[in-house]
Parts: C-alpha cells; sequence; structure tokens
C-alpha cells in the first residue's frame, strides 16, 4: 500500500500568526509530550504549525487506507528527528492506525510537511511543491481560497502529466463527496481512475501538491 | 433553548469563519463546515472551543471529532443543554 498526505500553513495568515499563545487550542490539539516541545521552542509558531502540518499530513495519507478514522489532532502523536526546529527535518506521526513518516521544511513564511505510507525507498518517487499562485508560478490564478485550492490541483496535474510523458489536459484530478466528508483527490488519465496517490493543500497566500510517480505498468498503459 | 435558537447561534459563531459570506446564503443542518464553508480544520477547533463558551458545555475530543456539519453541532448541543425541538 502506498500513500501520501501533504499539508502547508501560511505562517503569515490570519489566525496562525501568535497562536502558540492560544493556550486552550494547543491544550486541545496538541500531546503533553508535543505541549513540552513548544514550550522549549523559540520559534513557537513554527513549532506548533509544524506539528499541526505533520498531524494533518499523517490523517490525509492514513484515512486513504482507513477513512473512518478519528480526523482530531490530538489523537495523533509527532515524534520528530531533532530536539530543535532545523529548516528540514524528518519524523514520525503516531495515528489511531499506526505510524506515518514525514519529511517537513519551513521558513519565516510557511511551513510544509509530507507523509508517506509504503517503504522508505518510496521518498525517491515523491513529487512535491508548495508556490505562491499570486507570485508568477501561476499569474493567471487569483487569490481568493477557492482558486488556490483550484492552483493547487491544477499544478498537481501539470506535474503528473510533466512525469508520464502525457500532454497537458489529459490528466485531471478530481474529488468525490462520502458522507458529509470530501473523499481524497483521485487522479485521472484520460477519463480513467488510476491508483496514483496524491494530496493537495492550500492555506492563506500558499497551494500545495505531492504524489508518487504512477505505477509503471499502469503509467504504460495508459500512455499506449 | 430551543433548536432553532441554538441553529442561529452555532451559524452566528461559525460565519466569523467563513470566508466567503455567500456559502452562507442556503446554510442547512445538512451544510459540512469544513467542505461546504470551506472552514480550515484549525479554526473548526476553535469553533469548538466557542460552542464550549457560548453554552457553557465542555466537548470531549471524540465528541469534537464528530461534529461536522451544522446539524451535527446543533444535535450534540441541543442533547447536551436539553433544548426543546425545531430547526429539524
Amino acid at each position: 500500500m502506498r500513500a501520501v498526505g501533504n499539508d502547508v500553513v501560511d505562517l503569515r495568515a490570519d489566525g496562525a500568526w501568535g497562536k502558540s499563545r492560544d493556550k486552550r487550542f494547543v491544550c486541545r490539539v496538541l500531546t503533553a509530550s508535543e505541549q513540552n516541545r513548544l514550550a522549549k521552542s523559540q520559534n513557537p509558531d513554527a513549532c506548533l504549525w509544524a506539528m499541526w502540518a505533520a498531524k494533518e499530513a499523517a490523517y490525509k495519507a492514513v484515512s486513504r487506507i482507513f477513512p473512518d478514522i478519528s480526523a482530531w489532532p490530538g489523537r495523533y502523536e509527532t515524534v520528530f528527528d531533532h530536539p530543535g526546529l532545523p529548516r528540514q527535518f524528518a519524523g514520525t506521526v503516531n495515528t489511531p492506525e499506526g505510524s506515518v513518516c514525514v519529511r517537513l521544511h519551513w521558513d519565516e513564511n510557511r511551513v510544509h510537511c509530507v507523509g508517506l505510507i509504503g517503504s522508505s525507498e518510496l521518498w525517491q518517487d515523491l513529487t512535491a511543491d508548495v508556490f505562491e499562485p499570486e507570485d508568477g508560478a501561476h499569474p493567471a490564478i487569483e487569490s481568493s481560497a477557492k482558486k488556490i485550492s483550484a492552483a493547487a490541483r491544477t499544478a498537481a496535474a501539470a506535474a503528473i502529466g510533466l512525469h508520464t510523458g502525457l500532454p497537458h489536459g489529459l490528466v485531471k484530478i478530481e474529488r468525490t463527496r462520502v458522507s458529509q466528508r470530501s473523499a481524497p483527490p483521485v487522479v485521472k488519465i484520460q477519463g480513467i481512475h488510476t491508483e496514483t496517490p496524491v494530496s493537495l493543500s492550500h492555506h492563506g497566500r500558499f497551494a500545495a501538491f505531492a504524489f508518487l510517480a504512477p505505477l509503471q505498468a499502469q503509467s504504460a498503459a495508459m500512455c499506449s | 433553548m430551543d433548536k432553532q435558537q441554538i441553529f442561529n447561534d452555532v451559524v452566528g459563531i461559525i460565519k466569523d469563519y467563513v470566508k466567503d459570506e455567500s456559502k452562507l446564503a442556503n446554510v442547512s443542518m445538512e451544510t459540512s463546515i469544513l467542505d461546504d464553508l470551506k472552514v480550515n480544520s484549525a479554526r473548526l477547533v476553535d469553533i469548538i472551543i466557542q460552542f464550549e463558551d457560548t453554552f457553557d458545555i465542555e466537548i470531549d475530543d471524540d465528541d469534537a471529532d464528530n461534529i461536522r456539519s451544522i446539524g451535527d453541532a446543533v444535535n450534540y448541543i441541543a442533547g447536551r443543554v436539553g433544548a426543546d425541538q425545531g430547526a429539524e
């Protein structure tokens, strides 16, 4: 089984900046050991949102396999490989249904995390990106949340197309809805549902995506 | 307090977190807070905390995890505060 999840947090967005001082929020979303890590952090907002993004990325990955799994962040515990908060680091998120490996990077503007279920070699098959649709990467797309969400979907489809060698427009990413929840996005190539694991995220100014390379046999069949 | 009043209070709390006000035009018990109103999951935690303050209740993590629609919130809160019927 291969599954991927990703999450981006705009550290400057309304509701994100200074949130580490919101004790009730912190107590609802972090475990005791995570609260301890936050208390020691020199970058508390980045630390809070790094843990949050890791939990969200892990949830997105594990909910592919266990669709009814709890989404409540307090049920997920992050274990990072580094005691501080270097700009790039790795770790694990312990979920109610097993652990998910994560990799994070952050700067003064945003935190981005990708979570992966599968063998460690899968990281070689991962493509992920974070971008600001307003900054010229996707100049035709305006900045409303809906359009930023569309930007993530469009950029992911374009990247998958590039990876598989398919012309632009043959790859689509679609979402369905199951009992008041959005189902995870699915990749369709030439209208055919594929098992390509893909994850989309957007927050504030940023859109992000992550996907694992389509399985070779499937990709070859699609291209023939 | 009846369910209609709880519904109004719940919508009043949530609307502060909805960026696109047009999404509130046809809000109903079936409206999904995350998917229809596009409230992000971190703000949903803030909303749960506001429910606790407004209705003077504690919402544990299991119950909070099950609140996905306006109706989920209204029915849960009504059950906790012993509300009369309405807003069905």
